[in-house]
This record gives structure tokens, C-alpha cells and sequence, in this order.
């Protein structure tokens, strides 16, 4: 049952419901059914997202190989086949490579499809991330940079109530030193 | 095509899900930042013999150079490791006064941001500052005590 209401769903994501009394029944198992409605939306993005993808891969599959492979495959079968009245009816591998004849380009689409399907889901699913390669910078220990290439020391407010502040950067080889020397307002004459 | 798309979609639907109910590890919250600091209270005053305290070394060289070449006697009075928690303000009793350090975060994966306030003797502010310096660099604050003699508090975080 469920099988069938999947292919129903699909069928109503792809617009291929037969008739209308189908697709209001649909609609409305939609309405109260939270899981069918999420599988229905999950159908909609999800085909958007492949559609271009699996055609495009579809097109790719050398038809005329497989003709060719599927020619040589009959051949071989005719080719085996006893010569009595009995064996000439068609056998079960005949009956099997006769249906894939028909339906090979299915088939084959189909391993496309769910090849390229898999990479993509492969690609697309949560929760295999390797976190040791996504540490932010804010759990990493600070680097401490060479003199050298150390930035100046930034002073973005300075407060010094009844006083004044002074601030001087003395750079050297092993760095910068930010200084900032407080003078009080009383003081006549400064360091 | 357009029933063949959807088997593939139910199958990447499918795919997905079992991938997703695995038991996953939850992913791992970077711990918050922290910086280690050196924090250092230096008495300046002028004497006979020029003295630099060995603890005091990587400052040496700064010593000689104005607004610090006014003294010639440098003295560690207290030296205190800590590490700061973001955004955790950390109290610091100095001989003369105290000191309230913040550290901030870390800019450029290099720089600390700091908070530092500064009470004299008497418990009346003197400075309050916000800095950007690189890990392993110095903040120096300076002041003059009624007797002349310099009270520095030197900082370096990484």
C-alpha cells in the first residue's frame, strides 16, 4: 500500500495523476498527512535539483553502443538456440533478454540516474562533515607571529579621568611595545 | 523521463535518510577563546647603579628608551599568570592599586583584543583602555608616584 501511495505521490509531483478524482484524493491525503505532504515537497526539490543533472547524464549513455552490444547479445542467443520445435519456443532467457530489449534504455538511463542520484546524495547529506578540518579560528590557540610581521598595536578608546594619557609605540626587533603613559591633571611638569 | 526522475528522487530521498539516521556525532561547539597573559608590575626609580630584575629581561631593551629612560632601577613587585576567559573580567591586586583586565577576543587569529582599568592607591581610576595588540607583544601603562618614582604594569597576552 505504501508502496503504492509513493508512486501516487510521485505521479501527482509529476503532474501524471490520470484523472482528476486521483489527484483530489491525492490533494487531500496531502492535506492531513504530514508525512505524505513532506515526501511530496521532498519529490518536488528534489527533481528540480536533478532534473537538469540526470538528463544531461541520460543524453550522455552511448545509445548506439548499447544497440550494438544488445545486436551482438540476440545474435549469440539465435545463434545457440537448438533447432527442434520444442526449444524453438522462446526460453526463459530469451523471454528475459526480449523484455530487455525493450526496456534497456530504462535500464540503463535508470543505473545512470541512480549513479549520478547517489553522488549527488553523497555529496548533499548532513552529517558526515570531518570536524577536525572545521575548527573556527576562535577555538584555535592565537598564533603568535614573527616580529616582524606583527601588526601595530591599535588603541581603540583610552580614558584617563583627571589626567591625560599619552600613547607611544616603540618597535624594535622583537616587536612593538604600546606605552601608554597616564600624566594627572596637576602634575606641572610631565615625565 | 519524468516518472524515471522520480524513482531517482525517491531513491536519493531514501539514500539521504538512511545516511542521516545514522548515529552521527554531534558536532563539535569550538570552545570559547582564551588568552594566557603575563602581567607584570614594575617599580621605576633612579639609582646609583643602573638595575634591571632578571625576571624583567625581555623589557630591557625598552627601559632605555623614553618615557622609560627617565629611571635607571627597575624592580618586578608582583607577576601573575592568567588566563582569560572571553569576555570574563579578571581582577588583579597590584602593590599600589589594581587592575581589572577583560580580554575581548582575538582579531586576525593574531591579535587580542583587552579591556584594562587601572586604579591607583587609592582606589581612584587612573586609566581605562581598550587595545588591539599582537600575541606576544607588550601594553605597558605608566604613571608617576608622588615620590617620582614610575608604577608600570606591562601586559603580554597570546
Amino acid at each position: 500500500m505504501a508502496a503504492r501511495d509513493d508512486i501516487e505521490l510521485m505521479q501527482h509531483a509529476d503532474g501524471e495523476l490520470p484523472d482528476d478524482k486521483l489527484v483530489a484524493g491525492i490533494e487531500a491525503r496531502l492535506e492531513r498527512d504530514p508525512e505524505a505532504r513532506a515526501k511530496s515537497q521532498a519529490l518536488g526539490q528534489v527533481g528540480e535539483i536533478v532534473r537538469g543533472h540526470l538528463e544531461l547524464a541520460a543524453d550522455d549513455v552511448p545509445a548506439r553502443r548499447f544497440d550494438q552490444m544488445w545486436r551482438n547479445v540476440s545474435r549469440e542467443i539465435a545463434r545457440a538456440a537448438p533447432a527442434s520445435s520444442e526449444d524453438a519456443r522462446p526460453g526463459v532467457w530469451a523471454k528475459i533478454s526480449g523484455w530487455f530489449e525493450r526496456h534497456r534504455g530504462h535500464v540503463f538511463t535508470g543505473v545512470v540516474s541512480a549513479g549520478a542520484v547517489a553522488a549527488l546524495a553523497l555529496v548533499l547529506r548532513p552529517g558526515d562533515h570531518d570536524d577536525r578540518h572545521a575548527l573556527p579560528v576562535a577555538g584555535d590557540a592565537i598564533d603568535v607571529r614573527p616580529a616582524a610581521f606583527r601588526e601595530a598595536p591599535e588603541i581603540e578608546s583610552l580614558d584617563t579621568p583627571d589626567g591625560t594619557g599619552t600613547v607611544l609605540n616603540l618597535e624594535d626587533e622583537d616587536g612593538h611595545t604600546a606605552v601608554i603613559w597616564v600624566t594627572p591633571a596637576d602634575t606641572v611638569e610631565g615625565i | 523521463m519524468s516518472a524515471r526522475l522520480s524513482i531517482a528522487a525517491l531513491v536519493m530521498i531514501a539514500v539521504v535518510r538512511t545516511t542521516s539516521a545514522q548515529p552521527t556525532t554531534p558536532p563539535s561547539q569550538p570552545p570559547p577563546p582564551t588568552a594566557t597573559c603575563d602581567i607584570l608590575e614594575i617599580s621605576a626609580s633612579t639609582g646609583d647603579k643602573p638595575a634591571v630584575d632578571p625576571q624583567l629581561d625581555k623589557l630591557k631593551k625598552k627601559f632605555k628608551k623614553p618615557p622609560f629612560s627617565s629611571w635607571n632601577v627597575f624592580k618586578l613587585l608582583m607577576r601573575s599568570d592568567k588566563t582569560l576567559a572571553m569576555r570574563k573580567s579578571e581582577s588583579i591586586k597590584l602593590t599600589h592599586g589594581a587592575a581589572t583586565v577583560t580580554f575581548n577576543g582575538v582579531v586576525n587569529k593574531s591579535q587580542v583584543r583587552l579591556n584594562v582599568s587601572i586604579d591607583d592607591d587609592k582606589g581612584k581610576n587612573i586609566v581605562n583602555n581598550s587595545a588591539t595588540i599582537e600575541a606576544g607583544d607588550y601594553l605597558v601603562y605608566g604613571h608617576s608616584l608622588p615620590n617620582n618614582d614610575g608604577h608600570l604594569l606591562a601586559l603580554s597576552c597570546k
